[in-house]
């Protein structure tokens, strides 16, 4: 009699494991069935990369020399053509900024369609014509910093973007999530999303983090990124800061380099040549 | 665009689903605060509310993350965070502590409700019977002994639950946006206090406008005085909260950092309604005086609800435009300090105001759900349903019920 | 009154125990679940929390496709060394081929691919139309103003630009008698673009004589 009032209150003991059982061992033949389907889940496009590349040989880094920056363009377009970056205004590996400052000490900024067709028929006010008077103008073409304490690599929250090796930051855009946290940590505007539905892509998604690579894929076969051979005048100059006769090297020892927003710390790895006060 | 900004800044990427996410979390740190403060600290006033705002949290924390999911690039990567979290972002964690505020929250609904889900379990028949009975883990027991237990682990797990609910669960949001020294409105050591005291504010609020609205529809009788009680405390966090996010301002106006110039214009002409008029003046100033008139004078009880309802609807749309203000200020200021961006939401799309307010929609019917099975607001009486429990074996240990 | 049978004595905590074991089984569940993700064979790197596969992301990153090739490319004996010569010490020598030819890379590797060339004043004036930021001493043209009606290689070479130069002499009968390109006499020979002028036209660019 006490046998039967006991089954009457709740579920005993022996079903309630079976039950437990059950789920539990439901989860693991979904966990094996992941594992088997599962190598599909993280595939990345492999190819045939320099074999015989070594990354720990190399620190690479950029100095941007605005004295020489005539705002052609040239470096958007061949950057735009060789990542397969989408052609929207609001997607950009790489753009130029032109700063005009008035007589009277304002500082007008443009950057029309991120100079991609240049600036010609932008408005350029001269003295003889309507608008304020300029006293100085300069372009200052901007990209990745690639900083050595990037605020991006902290805040990605699936660590999707990291660093290599030679001083490179990748994001692994099988693993992004597009959350958009790293878009907001840059301090210097350089990534954006790769909008849904675009036909162009560098590694065929759409909806995650992308930025400039500094051309991962030339720069690993020994050339030059795209946007440092299309430059006609020599304001775009790349090359290893472990090695003392690189181009980058013998500049900084020639001439007074900067960085950009240096007060946040970032410690960027392109130096520039010729900014002033008030560029950010 | 107005004046100059990066040309990838013209994406604006956290749009008003992500505003969603901070209010959200504000509720449910909100809302379990005041139920600690019962279950915890043993504010007798609170006493009525007390379930009431563990079912409210408990709802709004099941259907937390979505807004973050819905806004995702890629949604279908989501348990990445779970994945491979990376450890300095403030995000990462976001995936471990939701789920382990939820199990603290539903753990301690569960062992509240017990005695009702028993005693439902009991005088119910047919599924609703093999439901409650699930519920009730097919035990039973409902003997003073295991009822102080589950008193004793409820106490723990508020204590517990507090630090969880303020610096993780909703602490760590005020950092995501605290931390990033690229924005000048965002970075701030004071974002994860401001963010805390004005989730404990939404959260009270949010208590006090939903125990009178569902109350006054049921037509049940409301316990004034609980709800007096309730708007006391609320006006106490108002207080600090509001000095607090003036506070960041004025120093912000007293240092006149480079980033000063385009704040102030942030604040002056892009944010001018949002902030000073919706934040500052009707969501702070005017329920501070209406709360304050409530705790100081001995007003009539009509009046007095009125009054602190009035000031919670009040409250609730100011931390609604402070998460905004935070959010998408924040993003429509250039971080070349030099022009401001635009945003207005879309109506429909993943991002629109109707995916919005489907999402707001969700918790609520969460918790008629849960209510219509285990109501806060009433205890289920074990004596007059008709059952009598009993032990079956004696313990010297256990003296038999009398 | 129905009676209903409580756990045994001495066990008031059945309930606490049952919830303990269906928490333990969803955090194993997890670590399972996670692991089978991760692709792991439950080796202590799987329980790290460093995503598997960064090597290969890093190595897909290596191995995408160049669109552009580099000038040096162009110089090859089959292929455009005697351009790439006149180009290379040219005042244009700095400016990449592919500025004004596109991306050649799929050139590089299949001949047969056509190359694109880009004539229109509107590239000329990305770089040489004249902009109060550009340095002064960079070279640069109003566009309105110089001689908008003609296409600037009608006049400027583009790999070997340089101004027209001023005539030494007044024209005497048809300029291309004497400075044709193929004409064995000592006159200074015309640029191959210039075939077919008449002395008119030579002017417009060759104005005034010099003393």
């Amino acid at each position: 009699m006490a046998k039967d009032d006991e089954k009457a209150a709740g579920i005993d003991r022996r079903v309630f494991l079976k039950m437990a059982g059950g789920v539990l061992g439901a989860t693991g033949i979904y966990a094996v069935l992941i594992n088997v389907k599962g190598t599909a889940v993280l595939n990345i496009a492999s190819g045939q990369a320099g074999g015989d590349y070594d990354p720990s040989g190399h620190y690479w880094g950029f100095v941007v020399n605005s004295h020489n920056c005539i705002g052609c363009g040239k470096c958007v377009v061949a950057c735009k053509r060789e990542n397969r970056v989408p052609q929207r205004d609001d997607c950009n590996r790489t753009w130029i900024e032109r700063y005009q400052i008035t007589h009277d000490g304002q500082v007008l900024v443009d950057s029309p369609q991120s100079g991609i067709n240049g600036f010609v028929g932008r408005p350029s006010p001269k003295p003889d014509e309507q608008g304020p008077v300029i006293d100085k103008a300069f372009f200052v073409p901007k990209l990745c910093n690639m900083c050595e304490e990037a605020p991006c690599i902290q805040v990605c929250p699936v660590s999707a973007t990291y660093q290599t090796k030679d001083g490179i930051i990748l994001v692994d855009q099988e693993r992004c999530i597009g959350c958009g946290y790293c878009i907001q940590a840059c301090p210097y505007g350089a990534r954006y999303l790769i909008p849904a539905g675009s036909d162009r892509s560098p590694t065929g998604n759409t909806r995650v983090a992308d930025k400039c690579t500094w051309c991962y894929h030339r720069i690993t076969r020994g050339r030059m990124p795209a946007c440092v051979e299309a430059c006609p005048v020599g304001a775009r100059v790349f090359g290893d800061l472990n090695d003392a006769e690189s181009a980058v090297r013998k500049i900084m020892r020639d001439t007074r380099v900067t960085v950009l927003k240096p007060d946040l710390g970032t410690k960027p790895k392109c130096y520039y040549v010729g900014l002033e006060e008030g560029v950010r | 665009m107005d004046g100059f900004a990066y040309p990838n800044e013209t994406q604006i990427g956290w749009s008003l689903i992500v505003v969603l996410y901070p209010f959200t979390t504000g509720l449910i740190a909100g809302a379990f605060i005041v139920s600690a403060l019962y279950y915890v600290f043993n504010v007798q006033s609170l006493k009525p509310l007390a379930r009431f705002s563990l079912v409210t949290a408990l709802a709004f924390v099941i259907v937390a993350p979505l807004p973050l999911l819905v806004h995702l690039g890629r949604p279908e990567r989501a348990f990445e965070i779970f994945v491979t979290p990376h450890l300095t972002s403030a995000m990462a964690v976001f995936g471990y502590i939701w789920i382990f505020y939820m199990a603290i929250l539903m753990i301690q609904t569960w062992l509240v409700f017990r005695k009702d889900i028993v005693t439902y379990a009991v005088t119910s028949t047919g599924i609703r019977r093999r439901l409650y009975s699930a519920m009730a883990l097919g035990v039973y027991d409902l003997s003073p002994r295991s009822l102080a237990i589950d008193r004793r682990l409820v106490k723990l797990l508020g204590a517990i639950g507090i630090p969880s609910a303020w610096i993780l669960f909703h602490g760590y949001s005020g950092f995501i946006f605290g931390s990033v020294k690229a924005n000048p409105w965002w970075s701030t050591p004071l974002m994860p206090i401001i963010f805390l005291f004005s989730a404990v504010v939404s959260g009270m609020a949010l208590l006090i406008a939903l125990y009178v609205a569902i109350m006054g529809v049921q037509r049940k009788p409301m316990n004034h005085d609980a709800l007096r009680s309730l708007a006391g405390w609320l006006a106490g966090f108002l207080a600090v909260n509001v000095t607090i996010e003036v506070l960041e301002v004025v120093t912000m106006m007293y240092m006149r950092e480079e980033s000063w110039e385009t704040v102030r214009s942030l604040i002056t002409e892009r944010l001018a309604t949002s902030y000073l008029g919706i934040q500052l003046f009707l969501g702070s100033a005017l329920p501070l005086l209406a709360l304050g008139a409530v705790t100081l004078f001995h007003l009539r009880q009509r009046i007095s609800t009125s009054l602190a309802s009035a000031a919670a609807v009040l409250t609730l749309v100011g931390v609604f435009a402070m998460r905004w203000n935070v959010v998408i200020g924040g993003q429509i200021l250039s971080k070349s300090l030099r022009g401001f961006l635009d945003y207005t939401p879309a109506i429909t799309g993943r991002d629109g105001i109707l995916a919005a307010l489907f999402i707001m929609a969700l918790p609520l019917e969460l918790f008629a759900l849960i209510a219509y099975f285990i109501p806060p607001w009433q205890e289920a009486p074990v004596e007059s349903s008709g059952i009598q429990l009993e032990l079956n074996m004696v313990d010297p240990r256990f003296p038999r019920p009398t | 009154m129905k009676k209903v049978i409580i756990a045994k004595a001495g066990n008031r905590v059945k309930h606490l125990t049952r919830a303990g074991l269906l928490l333990a089984a969803a955090v194993i569940a997890f670590v399972l679940l996670r692991a089978a993700i991760l692709q792991g064979v439950f080796t202590l790197d799987d329980f790290a929390l460093r995503p598997p596969n960064r090597e290969a992301d890093q190595r897909g990153w290596m191995s995408l496709p160049a669109v552009y090739a580099d000038s040096s490319s162009c110089a090859g004996a089959d292929c455009h060394g005697d351009i790439y010569q006149a180009w290379a010490t040219s005042a244009h020598g700095t400016v990449a081929c592919e500025n004004c030819h596109g991306p050649a890379q799929a050139h590089v590797e299949d001949a047969t691919t056509k190359v694109m060339s880009d004539t229109s004043p509107q590239l000329c004036e990305t770089c040489h139309a004249q902009l109060a930021a550009r340095p002064s001493a960079f070279p640069q043209i109003e566009p309105t103003q110089h001689y908008p009606e003609s296409a600037c290689p009608s006049c400027h070479l583009p790999h070997r630009p340089g101004p027209a130069a001023t005539i030494t002499h007044a024209p005497e009968g048809d300029c291309l008698q004497c400075h044709s390109a193929t004409n064995a006499r000592p006159a200074k020979p015309v640029p191959i673009n210039h075939t077919g002028r008449t002395n008119d036209q030579c002017l417009l660019c060759h104005e005034g004589v010099k003393q």
